[in-house]
C-alpha cells in the first residue's frame, strides 16, 4: 500500500515535470536567444546555453545608438523599444481598466436582472465568433473616417470591445456563483441596492475581477493585427515593433526579437504574482447552509 | 430593548411568469405574537416572507407594517429581519461584523453597538465566533450568528425562514426551545415559516397552514388539530396523520350511525343534523390514531376481519397499525401494549373526536360550536 502511493507519487511528479519543461520550453528559449550573438541564433546543431552571452540584443532595443559603430548586428530600426513598451502599456492598461468595469456592471445585470433576456450573453459572445481579421478592414475604413486611426482612443476602443465579451462571461459565472440572498440579506439590513453591491458582492468578487483582469490583460498586451492595422505606422504597439526587427541581409533578427520578448514577459508575470494571493477559489464558503 | 410591531397581510397575490406563488393570502400577526406558516414543499412560505419584507412586488394586496402600507417602502427601510433559508451570513465579515451589519446600517453609536453584539452573542451563546469567520462555523454555530444577526436591530417584525432546517434532531430540538424562551422573554413579533408541523405545533400562538398559494385556515395549534378545516390540514398536521375511514351513513330509530364492515359510530349530536340531509350517503370518517383504541380478541371470541398488521414501540407510546378490510389504519396505543402482528383485536372509537366529510369532499362536514357533547364509546369487531 505504502509502497504503490510512492510510486503513484513520484509518477504524478514525473508527469508534472514533464509538462511544465514543455510548457515552459519556448520560454527558455526565447530568453537563452535574448542573450546569444548573432552567429549563435540559429545554428545547427542548436546552442542551448550561449556560449558567449551578450546584452547587444538588449541594447539594440534600448539604446541602439550605441551599436552603431559596431555592426556586429546590421540594424535598421532607429527608434527605441521604448515608445512601443510605453505604448502598449497605457493602451493594455486602458483597454483592461474598461473592459472590466463595463464587464462587471454588465455581468452584474445579466446575472441578477437577466438584462437583455435569456440569451443576451451568447449574442454578447457572438463578437468574439467570428474572426477579427473579417472586420478589421471595415473598422480601418471606419476609424479613418473617424479620425482614430493611430490614436490611443483608437486602440482602447477597440480592444475593450473586444474583450469585453470575455469578461462579461468569466465575471458572470463568479457573481452567479454568489447566493443572491446575501445582497438581500444586505438590503434587508439596511443598504440600498448599489450599496449592497459595494459593501457586499464587490469584496466577494474582487479575486475574480483581478483573475479576469490578468486574463485579459495579457489578450490585449500580445494583440497584433488590430495594432498593425489601426495604427497606419503612427503608433507601434510591442508586438508591432517585435515584426520590425528585420534585416535585409540578415532575415528576422532573432536575438533582439527574443530580447524585447523577454521585456515585455516580465510585466505580465509581475502583475500575476503581485495578484496570486488573490486567485482563490471558494469564495462565499461559510455564507449559505448546503 | 426592542421595539415590536404588528403585521397584517391583505389579499396577497404574487406570480412568477405562469405560476401563481401565493394567491390572496391574507392575516394579521399581532403585537409580540409567534406566527407560523406551515405547509409543504411550494406553499408559498418563503414568498410570503421575501414579499413582507419588500424583496418581492406582490402582484396585489397589501402589507401593513403597524398599520401603515408598505408596499412603497424599501426594504431597507421596512424594519424587518429576514433570517434566511439558507442564513446568507456575509462570507468576508467576522461574526462580530455579520451581527453588527444591521447596527452599523442604522447608524448606531459605536459604544452601543459593541454593548448590542456582546448581549445578543451572550444570549445565544456565540461570544467564541464573533472574531471568526463563517466558513470555520459548524452548521449550528452558523444558524445561532444569523438567528443573531436577525434579533441585533430593532426591528419591528421578525421573519424566519426554515431557522432550524439541516440541524441534526438533537440540536434542533434545543435550539427549538431556545428560540421558544427568547420569544418569551423579549415578545417580539415573529412569522416564523416552517415544513415541520412538529415546530409549528410547539412553538406558535398561532399557526398558518398554507397549501400552493392558498391560506387553509389560521388558528391556535389546539384549533388547527382539534378542529381542522379541511382533508388537507387534517392530514398535514399529526403524526402519525390522522386516518380516514370509508363509512355509509344510515338512521334509524336509535339516531344516525356511520357503518362499515368492521365499524359502527354512532355520529355525535353535532353532526346529526348535516349527515341526516343525506341519507346512504358516502362519507369519510376522520379519525386520531390517539382516539383509536385497540384490544386484542381473547382466545374463543369470535374471529373478526381485524388483524395486527405492525407494532412500533417508540419508547414512549407505541403505535399499532390494524389491518382493516378498507386498508390499515394507525392507533397511538400504551407503551407496554400486548400484542403481536396477525393478532385478530377489536377497535374502539372516540365518536366525540371525529370528524367526517363526504366522499370526494375537500371540507368537513358542518360543525357545531360545542364538540364536546358526551357519546358513550361503542365498537365493533
Amino acid at each position: 500500500m505504502y509502497q504503490s502511493s510512492t510510486l503513484l507519487r513520484m509518477l504524478k511528479w514525473l508527469a508534472v515535470i514533464a509538462a511544465m519543461c514543455f510548457a515552459l520550453f519556448p520560454i527558455f528559449w526565447m530568453v537563452s536567444t535574448s542573450f546569444k550573438p548573432i552567429q549563435e541564433w540559429s545554428t545547427y546543431p542548436p546552442v542551448w546555453i550561449p556560449r558567449q552571452p551578450t546584452l547587444e540584443n538588449y541594447l539594440a532595443l534600448l539604446n541602439p545608438a550605441a551599436l552603431a559603430g559596431s555592426h556586429s548586428i546590421d540594424y535598421k530600426v532607429a527608434e527605441t523599444a521604448w515608445r512601443p513598451l510605453l505604448n502598449s502599456l497605457i493602451i493594455s492598461t486602458s483597454a483592461t481598466f474598461f473592459s472590466v468595469c463595463f464587464g462587471t456592471l454588465a455581468a452584474y445585470g445579466v446575472s441578477r436582472y437577466k438584462s437583455g433576456g435569456e440569451s443576451y450573453p451568447m449574442f454578447v459572445l457572438t463578437v468574439r465568433m467570428f474572426p477579427p481579421i473579417a472586420v478589421a478592414v471595415p473598422m480601418l475604413v471606419m476609424y479613418s473616417f473617424l479620425h482614430l486611426t493611430g490614436t490611443y482612443v483608437g486602440l482602447v476602443l477597440a480592444y475593450t470591445a473586444f474583450t469585453l465579451p470575455l469578461s462579461i462571461w468569466m465575471i458572470r459565472s463568479f457573481i452567479d456563483e454568489i447566493p443572491r440572498e446575501i445582497e438581500e440579506a444586505a438590503v434587508v439590513y439596511g443598504l440600498s441596492s448599489i450599496r449592497a453591491f459595494w459593501r457586499v458582492t464587490f469584496p466577494l468578487i474582487r479575486g475574480a475581477l483581478v483573475a479576469t483582469a490578468l486574463f485579459i490583460y495579457i489578450l490585449n498586451w500580445s494583440e497584433f493585427l488590430f495594432a498593425l492595422s489601426l495604427t497606419n505606422g503612427a503608433l507601434t504597439t510591442v508586438t508591432v515593433q517585435v515584426s520590425n526587427y528585420f534585416s535585409a541581409s540578415s532575415g528576422q533578427l532573432y536575438g533582439p526579437q527574443a530580447a524585447l520578448g523577454t521585456l515585455s514577459t516580465i510585466p505580465v508575470i509581475f502583475f500575476g504574482y503581485l495578484i496570486q494571493r488573490h486567485l482563490v477559489r471558494g469564495l462565499t464558503f461559510g455564507a449559505i447552509k448546503r | 430593548m426592542s421595539s415590536t410591531g404588528t403585521l397584517r397581510v391583505e389579499g396577497l397575490t404574487k406570480r412568477f411568469g405562469r405560476t401563481v406563488a401565493i394567491a390572496d393570502v391574507s392575516f394579521q400577526v399581532g403585537d409580540g405574537e409567534l406566527f407560523t406558516v406551515v405547509g409543504p414543499t411550494n406553499a408559498g412560505k418563503t414568498t410570503t416572507l421575501r414579499t413582507i419584507a419588500g424583496l418581492e412586488t406582490p402582484d396585489g394586496g397589501t402589507v401593513f407594517i403597524n398599520d401603515r402600507p408598505m408596499n412603497a417602502v424599501h426594504s431597507s427601510r421596512r424594519k424587518v429581519s429576514l433570517m434566511f433559508q439558507n442564513l446568507a451570513l456575509f462570507p468576508h465579515l467576522s461574526g462580530f461584523e455579520n451581527i453588527a451589519f444591521p447596527l452599523r446600517n442604522a447608524r448606531m453609536r459605536r459604544e452601543e453597538i459593541q454593548r448590542r453584539v456582546e448581549e445578543i452573542a451572550d444570549l445565544l451563546r456565540i461570544g467564541h465566533l464573533l472574531d471568526r469567520l463563517p466558513r470555520t462555523y459548524s452548521g449550528g454555530e452558523q444558524q445561532r450568528v444569523a438567528l443573531a444577526r436577525a434579533l441585533a436591530p430593532t426591528s419591528e417584525v421578525l421573519l424566519l425562514d426554515e431557522p432550524l432546517s439541516n440541524l441534526d434532531a438533537h440540536i434542533r430540538t434545543s435550539l427549538r426551545a431556545e428560540l421558544k424562551r427568547l420569544h418569551r422573554e423579549f415578545g417580539r413579533t415573529i412569522v416564523y415559516v416552517t415544513h415541520d408541523q412538529v415546530e409549528a405545533m410547539s412553538l406558535s400562538d398561532r399557526i398558518a397552514v398554507l397549501r400552493e398559494g392558498r391560506m387553509q385556515q389560521i388558528g391556535t395549534p389546539e384549533e388547527i388539530y382539534e378542529r381542522p378545516a379541511n382533508r388537507f390540514v387534517a392530514t398535514f398536521i399529526g403524526s402519525p396523520p390522522i386516518n380516514f375511514v370509508p363509512a355509509a351513513v344510515v338512521e334509524d330509530a336509535g339516531g344516525v350511525w356511520l357503518t362499515n364492515a368492521w365499524l359502527k359510530l354512532r355520529a355525535p349530536a353535532h353532526l346529526a343534523p348535516a349527515l341526516r340531509q343525506h341519507p346512504r350517503d358516502s362519507v369519510l370518517v376522520a379519525v386520531r390514531p390517539e382516539d383509536i383504541t385497540v384490544t386484542p380478541l381473547a382466545t374463543g371470541d369470535r374471529v373478526g376481519d381485524l388483524t395486527v398488521y405492525a407494532v412500533e414501540p417508540l419508547g414512549a407510546k407505541t403505535i399499532v397499525d390494524v389491518k382493516t378490510p378498507d386498508g390499515n389504519i394507525k392507533a397511538i396505543v400504551r407503551r407496554s401494549w400486548e400484542g403481536r402482528p396477525n393478532m385478530p383485536v377489536t377497535v374502539g372509537v372516540d365518536e366525540r373526536r371525529i370528524h367526517v366529510l363526504r366522499e370526494g369532499d375537500e371540507e368537513f362536514l358542518p360543525s357545531g360550536p360545542d364538540r364536546a357533547a358526551p357519546v358513550q364509546t361503542t365498537s365493533a369487531g
